[in-house]
């Protein structure tokens, strides 16, 4: 982990226009700000263009960032700004996929990356089954529970991350996620429920 | 607390956000409440499948893409900033031919408005502009202006102290404008001329002074005369635009005039016709008891007026009686030359 006077510098320089130093900065949190913007828009295309557009703008606004708060906090804030209006956007053109319905092949393929092979192959398409459906469930959120839940329950940050990100209280956090969870909670066994009838 | 209470709950309790004493309540109370406990586990089998998602990868591709993208970014900001700039000198170089164009175009019409400024004042002629130009007098015009005063003052309206003082301390009399407006309005109160004879002889007693054209010209102008106390048809006769005073509609002479003429001096036309209005008045206040007419009304030079009357009468038979006098005007005094009856 670097420290803030190493961020600092860095932080300048690629403010004048040094793009090297722009990268090295960026990469500590690449990763998980692509985990954001996949989670979102649930295929790799999509969370690729998201994610460019996103540090493209981080790159213009470096003279603007005011060191309020982390770095890193910051480029999540704006990625998942993206990602909203990217989601919305698609939304508005894609066809709603009931619960019962099937994914789109992109999905599939994205979930074949998985790495953890320690689980024989009957297992592993069970979890890619549970997995593809509660992404589903997940999709029948409302924006902003939806949001919180990827940013806590998928990528684990913590409540103080997230009030920072979001840029709200803490005490909307607070029950954002507990509404956000138990309304998942009560849309995975609805529908679970109908399957076993 | 109540199930729905702890329900709320449950999301910190998993977290581990809640501080110590919430936190063994909600314990407690999963241990002995089974549809709190369900809640709670299925809660937490949720929370445990979102966080098994596979962690995914970003393409290899991508640092790639993002420099690319960024080259692509600063070479179009660039193209932007020249652009910009050459866009803005045009601006500039527009704004300055315009705003030049402005000036000039305000600036003819600015000329054109002070060429014309006179025909452009509503219910204005060039002569008011003379008159009110010309604002001093001396002291020598106070003893005139007594004699106005007194006139007026002979309707029940007294401006004396007023004028009086203003004149001595400044030498200069910048109200009497107004007061001319109240002399108007004063005027209007005179009632019509009175048809019985009684012959009255005009202020005797006064001293003939010389006026000069300065003199002659704030007597004017203090002279509480308007066009409505006229005679408009005898004003009119002279084609000439009567000089308004402030004094509203007044009821006009009843004094006919014939033959009304005059011949000009060096004089304006419309500072005479204040001063054959004053006289006119002063004529009719002097022979209120008689009917007359005048027949003719001429300028003598050195601001001196002279009015052919026609004094008229009947005698006993029933008979028309005509005496010819010639009247006198001058300094605002009006008097009767002696020694032409007829």
């Amino acid at each position: 982990m670097r420290d803030a006077a190493e961020e600092r510098i860095l932080i300048q320089k690629a403010a004048e226009g040094d793009k090297d130093s722009f990268e090295t900065l960026i990469l500590s949190c690449k990763d998980k700000a692509y985990g954001i913007a996949f989670r979102y828009l649930k295929n790799e295309e999509d969370a690729m263009d998201a994610l460019q557009e996103s540090f493209i703008k981080i790159y213009k606004g470096l003279s603007s960032f005011n060191f309020e708060s982390k770095f890193d906090t910051w480029v999540y804030r704006i990625v998942t700004n993206v990602c909203n209006d990217l989601y919305r956007k698609n939304k508005k053109n894609s066809k709603l996929v009931s619960i019962s319905g099937s994914y789109s092949s992109d999905e599939d393929s994205a979930e074949l990356d998985i790495t953890d092979r320690r689980e024989g192959p009957e297992a592993l398409s069970v979890r890619k089954d549970e997995s593809r459906y509660i992404i589903k469930c997940l999709d029948m959120l409302a924006d902003e529970h939806r949001e919180v839940i990827i940013l806590r329950d998928i990528k684990g940050f913590s409540y103080e991350e997230i009030s920072e990100i979001l840029d709200c209280s803490l005490g909307t956090v607070k029950s954002r996620i507990s509404r956000a969870r138990l309304r998942l909670k009560d849309i995975y066994l609805e529908g679970k429920n109908k399957k076993e009838f | 607390m109540k199930c729905s209470e702890i329900r709320e709950l449950l999301s910190l309790y998993i977290d581990n956000m809640l501080e110590s004493s919430l936190r063994e309540e909600v314990s407690a109370h999963i241990d002995t409440c089974p549809s709190c406990r369900n809640e709670y586990e299925e809660l937490v089998s949720v929370v445990k499948m979102l966080s098994e998602l596979p962690e995914v990868t970003i393409s290899s591709d991508f640092d790639r893409r993002l420099r690319e993208a960024l080259d692509a970014e600063t070479d179009a900001e660039k193209a932007k900033d020249e652009y910009e700039t050459v866009r803005i000198a045009r601006k500039k170089k527009i704004k300055k031919i315009s705003s030049l164009c402005a000036i000039f175009v305000v600036g003819i019409f600015a000329l054109a408005m002070y060429n014309n400024i006179d025909r452009l004042i509503p219910g204005n002629d060039a002569d008011e502009m003379m008159l009110s130009s010309e604002y001093e007098c001396s002291q020598n015009t106070y003893g005139i202006l007594n004699d106005v005063c007194d006139y007026s003052s002979a309707n029940g309206v007294t401006k004396k102290s007023t004028v009086e003082d203003t004149v001595e301390d400044t030498g200069e009399v910048p109200e009497y404008r107004y007061n001319a407006a109240e002399y108007g309005a004063a005027a209007n109160e005179i009632a019509p001329v009175n048809e019985t004879a009684a012959g009255a002889e005009p202020s005797a007693g006064h001293e003939n002074e010389a006026l000069t054209d300065e003199q002659s010209q704030y007597m004017d102008d203090v002279l509480p005369m308007s066009a409505d106390e006229t005679n408009p048809a005898a004003v009119s006769a002279e084609g000439e635009n009567p000089v308004s005073r402030g004094a509203d509609s007044v009821p006009p002479l009843y004094v006919p005039v014939k033959g009304f003429s005059v011949t000009q001096g060096a004089i304006s036309d419309a500072r005479d016709s204040v001063a054959i209005r004053y006289y006119m008045r002063a004529l009719e206040k002097a022979l209120e008891d008689t009917s007359f007419e005048i027949l003719m009304c001429e300028s003598k030079g050195d601001g001196i007026w002279s009015f052919e009357i026609d004094l008229v009468s009947t005698d006993e038979s029933g008979n028309e009686i005509h005496e010819y006098v010639t009247y006198y005007g001058q300094d605002g005094t009006l008097w009767r030359e002696t020694g032409t009856e007829e």
